[in-house]
């Protein structure tokens, strides 16, 4: 073969490889600049309290993300790199009825039956803390929304995202505040016997003690108490600074009521859950007057957003849709969706194991506020928390100041 | 360290709850004292003539003690027709039936009253006030509840003991063939019966609005007080029932205090345990 004719070839050659080449790019450019909508949609999958002990925020949590979805699909879905297309978002979800028994029987019917994409937790730490245990066994990746006991980030579990400031520390800015106004203060804790108030009160004990607090008297009340004047009783010769803990609604207006009603008076008195509710003023009217509870959202609050809507965008769209104001529960079950987009566009790929790898280097700053976890345990560390009080009928939000709308009343008035 | 007042006023919250507890239950035992069917859905009719009560408050500042007399009318109403109705013929069948049925009116309840009244924690911010009497407090909404169920009670045994249907309630109660071989209506009894524990159902349920706070399904630990009430007090024996509710009361209350009120419920149950195997030793 002589040299012209090798290098003929040669330059054949290379002309062939460069059309290919310069073809296969300019398809692969075409189809990374136009992606596809996926035929199929993205479904996220729970179950969650329609009715039951835990309708009020379970239903609160749904319409939060029912929202969610709405507002993802009209920016036109979420965007999958790996296939290079964009997916709708479905929902797939059962009413739990705030039953443990159901959440087993219909995580096991999510994941094996409906075969959703992603799931989310129900709402509260006893039902989260059960699904935990189905979505683990087959090592699927779970966003627990509505549910912060420490109890569910402690068993080793791999595949769980938290979003909820834990439930360890959500006493501790009320000690804080204790603290500052107050020399030696005593406190008492009381709670229901559940994981979540659980988890709450043993936090407020250890942060407490470490703090020189006194803990006076650490006490729990029954899950199905009807009366809390033993506990109350038991508490008023002490003299304590500060009642502190509660539960979730009925038992927490109870013990607010029957304070009052057995004359105890505190400086500060702190709850859980119920007062982030305008019901709890309904149901108590004056005697709300004081009142602190922490919350882990309040639409005051002006965090300096780099995911998802603003705060007024949220505000208006959930109540163009629902007609009534979201409370903390519908706006983390919000932002749970944006957290969930957000690692599936840093993962470029819905595998649950590379997904929950993704979890671990995002920060991100929602409307709800930053989120961030642990990546050992996947426990939320990122977001804070505020502190409300009902003052003359008002929630207002006293701490930390920088994010307060009103001066914090202390001590808490007389009843 | 023994301190007489913080024991005065153990006695006191015991005794308030307790007869709230007892009057609650009475309904349940006349049922089951007359008809021989449990009524499942107890707590349900409690609930709903608290939300009764709510709405009569909320839409016109009516407290609960006056609804109460309104609430008793719709029972005595509810009652009469639902045996008339449909209870009637579950009451004739084998026992599961009519446990099936109560339980299934239950759910339609308690799931009407949620998609009604929304799941919302509901209270009724009347005369959260207290008396307090050398160191003991008593709380007034829970007094007046106190006073009401007594004369309420009252007037309930006296309707038992002094008119016609009292008397063929309790002949029906001793025995069924019997009082209609003496040309009692037993079937109209009945429905007599399931009107008035209904009645008494819906009073002690705007009581319980009076005094605590409630949610569609605040129902379930209702009617498992009420029930280990006539357990412990006899079935269809109303004074006894009233009297178990007040010492389950007393019990949770001191229990509470002395001990530690975790274990409360279960102390009240221990209690119950005991109580069954003494008085139905035996056997057949």
């Amino acid at each position: 073969m002589n040299i012209r004719a090798v290098s003929t070839t040669l330059v054949v050659a290379v002309l062939v490889i460069a059309v290919v080449a310069g073809v296969g790019v300019y398809l692969v450019v075409q189809q990374l600049s136009t992606p596809t909508v996926a035929e199929k949609p993205l479904v996220i999958g729970f179950s969650i309290s329609i009715s039951g002990d835990f309708a009020v925020p379970g239903r609160k949590q749904l319409e939060g993300i029912e929202l969610w979805k709405d507002w993802i699909n009209s920016k036109g879905g979420i965007y999958v790199k790996d296939q290079n297309k964009y997916y709708k978002v479905e929902l797939k979800y059962y009413d739990d009825k705030s039953s443990k028994d159901e959440v087993i029987r219909l995580y096991e019917k999510l994941i094996n039956e409906d075969k959703v994409d992603i799931l989310l937790s129900p709402y509260s730490s006893t039902l989260a803390l059960t699904a935990a245990g189905i979505t683990e066994k087959y090592g699927r990746l779970m966003v627990v929304v509505g549910a912060n006991s420490d109890t569910i980030f402690k068993q080793g579990y791999k595949n769980i995202v938290g979003t909820y400031t834990p439930a360890s520390k959500m006493l501790t800015q009320a000690i804080d505040i204790l603290l500052e106004k107050v020399q030696n203060p005593s406190v008492a804790i009381i709670f229901k016997d559940d994981a979540f108030a659980k988890s709450v009160a043993e936090g407020a004990k250890a942060y407490a003690e470490q703090k020189g607090v006194n803990v006076v008297a650490f006490e729990m009340y029954p899950r199905d108490a009807k009366d809390l004047s033993p506990i109350l009783t038991k508490i008023k010769g002490l003299n304590v600074d500060a009642i502190l803990g509660g539960g979730h609604y009925e038992d927490e207006v109870l013990l607010v009521r029957q304070a009052k009603e057995l004359g105890i008076n505190v400086k500060l008195m702190s709850l859980l859950v119920s007062p982030s509710l305008p019901a709890f003023y309904d149901a108590l009217k004056e005697t709300s007057e004081g009142i602190l509870a922490p919350s882990h959202w309040e639409p005051q609050t002006k965090p300096k957003i780099t995911v998802g809507p603003s705060i007024d965008e949220f505000m208006t769209q959930f109540r163009q849709k629902w007609n009534s104001e979201p409370s903390y529960h519908s706006a983390a079950a919000f932002a749970a969706g944006l957290y969930i987009t957000a690692a599936i566009e840093k993962a470029g790929t819905l595998d649950n194991a590379k997904l929950r790898a993704a979890f671990n280097d995002l920060d991100i700053t929602t409307f709800y506020g930053r989120l961030k976890i642990d990546p050992a345990t996947g426990n939320q560390v990122g977001h804070e928390l505020v502190l409300l009080q009902w003052q003359g009928g008002q929630k207002q939000v006293v701490w930390p100041r920088e994010v307060a709308t009103a001066q914090l009343i202390f001590p808490k008035p007389s009843w | 360290m023994f301190n007489p007042e913080i024991f005065f006023q153990v006695l006191v919250n015991g005794l308030l709850m307790g007869a709230v507890y007892g009057i609650a239950a009475v309904g349940l035992s006349l049922i089951w004292g007359v008809l021989g069917v449990v009524n499942l859905a107890h707590g349900s009719f409690i609930i709903l003539a608290a939300y009764i009560a709510y709405v009569f408050f909320s839409a016109a500042g009516a407290p609960p003690i006056l609804t109460s007399p309104v609430a008793v009318a719709i029972g005595f109403a509810v009652g009469y027709l639902l045996y008339k109705g449909v209870g009637r013929r579950v009451v004739s069948l084998d026992p599961s039936t009519s446990l099936l049925f109560f339980f299934g009116l239950s759910l339609l309840l308690s799931n009407s009253i949620l998609n009604i009244w929304g799941p919302d924690v509901r209270g009724i911010p009347w005369l959260i006030q207290s008396l307090e009497l050398g160191g003991t407090r008593i709380p007034l909404a829970r007094l007046i509840a106190l006073v009401s169920t007594i004369i309420s009670f009252l007037l309930l045994y006296t309707l038992l003991q002094r008119t016609y249907y009292g008397k063929a309630i309790r002949a029906v109660v001793a025995n069924r063939v019997g009082a209609a071989s003496v040309g009692i209506d037993v079937d109209n009894v009945f429905a007599i019966s399931m009107g008035i524990a209904l009645g008494i159902t819906f009073f002690s349920g705007t009581m319980i609005s009076l005094v605590n706070p409630f949610t569609p399904s605040s129902g379930d630990g209702y009617l498992m007080y009420s029930f280990a009430s006539v357990v412990l007090g006899g079935v269809g024996n109303i004074i006894g029932t009233l009297l178990a509710g007040i010492f389950m009361g007393l019990v949770e209350s001191l229990v509470g205090v002395y001990f530690t009120q975790s274990i409360s419920p279960a102390v009240a149950f221990i209690i119950l345990v005991i109580v069954i195997m003494v008085r139905y030793r035996g056997g057949r």
